[in-house]
């Protein structure tokens, strides 16, 4: 299965129509998003950019199964989010979909390791092999070396590598990640931007949201977000150098 | 999530926390000690009880004489006679056993060993009315009072005094320089309300009148006691006036004058001490339940602490997939835990206790498997009661303002 052959018959594995959403603090309403249209194919790399306030993590949220639209429909992988049960949820957060976040979220008290085994926890079919799936996870990020070390022993770059491993371990379908370089220096930025690629050029949707143009740079399409509303959607050329190291590097670690 | 992921997760979370878990716990390990305390001194007491009233013998009645000095009347002497006890066989048809008493203090001696204890001078009937055993050889018979044959059945206590260890029933006795042959030894009785049971010894009451010095000059057929079984059943109470009654009569004493003589149960003290214990046991008991009542209130309030603090940690997990169930797990499991390793240090703290009020109060030291339970079933449901709350309160999380919470 390759996602470009395929993406004219296929259905997106996102859809979204007309999504709003108002947080009601009391003494006003936001609204932080105002109407948002479009589709994601399987096995896209798709950065947002906007800026601050403009509603990205709003979105993210939204597309994470972490909150739900005021109005409009999502959809994920065909099911509709707004009929969806709490324990469909967290089933859909638990396996299709791998959430990133700017401040890594790990868990202070448990190793990298445990850390990556979290999600297992609350898988609803029995996982055996728990451990050595973790243990690959953690070596498909680079992290092979450190799976007994706590957060507090690992420096940004490696926790966030932690996160991804995490994000990673029930093979989801899309990888979403707010503002995943938020808290890293460029040069880390840029390992992983280049980790993201890799899983891109690996078959899975990849939806990274940032500041930074660099940061997007390495998506195929972008999202460009004022206001709530999505203001510019063009696909774009990923730079030749990164796209090669990829291919060469997704090559190497299929299967 | 699995109970073992959720026990697992629950220790770290508590251990990471050692100090304000275990200062939390004081209350529920405070309360569970009570109950272990509480429930085997419940137990003891009432074997103890149970052991004293059979060996008082159960519904026994004694008639004595009422100490005139004590009541501060006086009246010409009134004795209890042979033909009292008579009497009261024969028109008191409640009575099924009857025997005479009269006591004293002779010294025993036995090779180089010498011992003094009390004799009580009796017929064979004492036997069925105080369900007398012997360890050794048998009790006085109908014959032996007859014959006011020189035979003597020692207590426990006597046995091992003049005998230690040795065999004594055919051994003679001195008693008063009387040669007394041993025929044998009253079963154990211990300790019953503070006095040792087993430092009397048995002699036909015919002997003690004619052989035996008796513990004040006595009149050829006054009695110091008479000691009766009562029907099983019968009304004590009607019994007692009946003989009461019987007595004025024989006495010639008039309505409305000073009774000359007592007729008491043995086993009445039993059941003062009885009733003493039930208002300890109901006072324990609600210090025991107000404890675990603090325990769980505290426990309450250390959960919904901690599921504050930990409310980002709730919303990763929901981001990872965690249900609403798997976080009301967690987290009570977590309560639930806590209480039950109080527990399980209360067991250990109530324990110590109990041996050591059964140890200071002379019962057995009884720690029964049912109270073990009740004490560890407590603690689980001052767990989840008190848990509960908390652990709904994480459960109800929006995952999203969950993780965002600082
Ligand atoms: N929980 C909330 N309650 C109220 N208002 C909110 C909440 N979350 C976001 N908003 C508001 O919604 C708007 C969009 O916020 P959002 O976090 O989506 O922006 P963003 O594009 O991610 O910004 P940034 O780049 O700073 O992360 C903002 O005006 C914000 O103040
Ligand atoms: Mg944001």
């Amino acid at each position: 299965m390759t996602a470009s052959g395929a993406g004219s018959i296929e259905r997106p594995i996102i859809e979204c129509v007309g999504l709003t959403k108002i947080y009601d603090i009391g003494v006003e309403k936001v609204q932080a998003l105002r109407g948002v249209t479009f589709n994601v194919r399987r096995g896209e790399f798709i950065a947002i950019m906007g800026a601050s306030g403009s509603g990205k993590s709003t979105l993210a949220n939204l597309l994470g199964a972490l909150d739900k639209p005021t109005s409009g429909d999502l959809t994920i992988d065909g099911a509709a989010i707004a009929r969806m049960s709490g324990d469909e949820l967290a089933r859909l957060r638990n396996r299709d979909i791998g959430f990133v976040f700017q401040q890594f979220n790990l868990l202070r008290r448990m190793t990298a390791l445990e850390n990556v085994l979290l999600p297992l926890n609350y898988s609803q079919s029995k996982v055996s092999d728990g451990a050595t799936r973790a243990k690959a996870k953690l070596e498909e990020v680079g992290l092979g070396a450190r799976l007994g070390h706590t957060p507090a022993q690992l420096s940004g770059g490696q926790q966030q590598r932690v996160a991804i491993a995490r994000a990673l371990i029930n093979n989801p379908n899309i990888i979403l990640a707010d503002e995943p370089t938020g808290a890293l220096d460029t040069h880390t930025s840029h390992e992983i931007m280049r980790l993201f690629s890799t899983l891109h050029a690996k078959g899975l949707t990849v939806i990274v949201i940032t500041h930074e143009p660099d940061i997007a740079g390495y998506a195929e399409r972008l999202l460009q977000f004022r206001d709530g509303k999505l203001i510019s959607d063009c696909r774009q050329d990923i730079q030749q150098d990164n796209r090669q190291d990829n291919l060469a590097l997704a090559a190497g670690g299929e299967p | 999530m699995t109970l073992g992921a959720c026990l697992r997760e629950a220790i770290t979370a508590l251990r990471l926390n050692a100090l304000r878990s275990g200062l939390t716990a004081i209350g529920v390990i405070i309360g569970v000690a009570g109950i272990i305390v509480l429930s085997a001194a419940g137990g003891g007491a009432n074997r103890k009880i149970e052991q004293q009233i059979n060996a008082l013998g159960s519904d026994t009645l004694i008639i004595a004489p009422v100490k005139m000095e004590n009541t501060g009347q006086r009246g010409p002497v009134v004795l209890l006679t042979d033909d009292d006890a008579k009497a009261i066989a024969e028109r008191v048809p409640e009575i099924v056993h009857i025997t005479r008493e009269v006591d004293g203090n002779v010294t025993i001696v036995a090779g180089n060993a010498s011992w003094t204890p009390e004799y009580w001078g009796v017929d064979a009937s004492y036997a069925d009315v105080f369900n007398v055993k012997t360890s050794e050889g048998r009790f006085l018979d109908e014959r032996d009072v007859r014959s006011a044959a020189k035979v003597i059945v020692l207590g426990a206590t006597v046995a091992e005094k003049l005998f230690g260890g040795a065999q004594p029933v055919d051994q003679i006795v001195r008693m008063g320089g009387v040669p007394m042959r041993v025929i044998g030894v009253r079963s154990t009785l211990g300790f019953v309300g503070g006095q040792n049971q087993d430092n009397h010894v048995f002699v036909p009451i015919t002997t003690a009148r004619s052989r035996l010095p008796q513990k004040e000059k006595i009149a050829p057929r006054q009695l110091n006691l008479i000691d009766m079984k009562v029907l099983a059943g019968a009304d004590r109470a009607a019994v007692k006036e009946a003989i009461l009654a019987l007595l004025r009569e024989r006495k010639h004493i008039r309505d409305g004058e000073q009774d000359r003589f007592d007729v008491f149960d043995p086993t009445q003290f039993v059941e003062l001490m009885n009733a003493t214990h039930g208002t300890l046991s109901l006072l324990l008991g609600a210090t025991a339940a107000i404890s675990l009542l603090v325990g769980g209130v505290g426990i309450m309030n250390i959960m919904l602490v901690s599921v504050t603090e930990r409310t980002s940690e709730i919303g990763l997990r929901m981001a990872v997939g965690a249900r609403k169930r798997d976080i009301l797990a967690q987290f009570l499991t977590e309560a639930v835990a806590l209480c039950l390793a109080a527990g399980i240090a209360g067991l250990a703290l109530g324990a110590a206790g109990a041996y050591a009020t059964a140890a200071a109060a002379g019962w057995p030291f009884i720690v029964g498997p049912q109270s073990v339970a009740l004490a560890l079933a407590a603690s689980v449901g001052v767990g989840v009661a008190f848990g509960y709350v908390p652990a709904r309160r994480a459960a109800s999380l929006n995952p999203i303002d969950a993780l965002r919470h600082e």
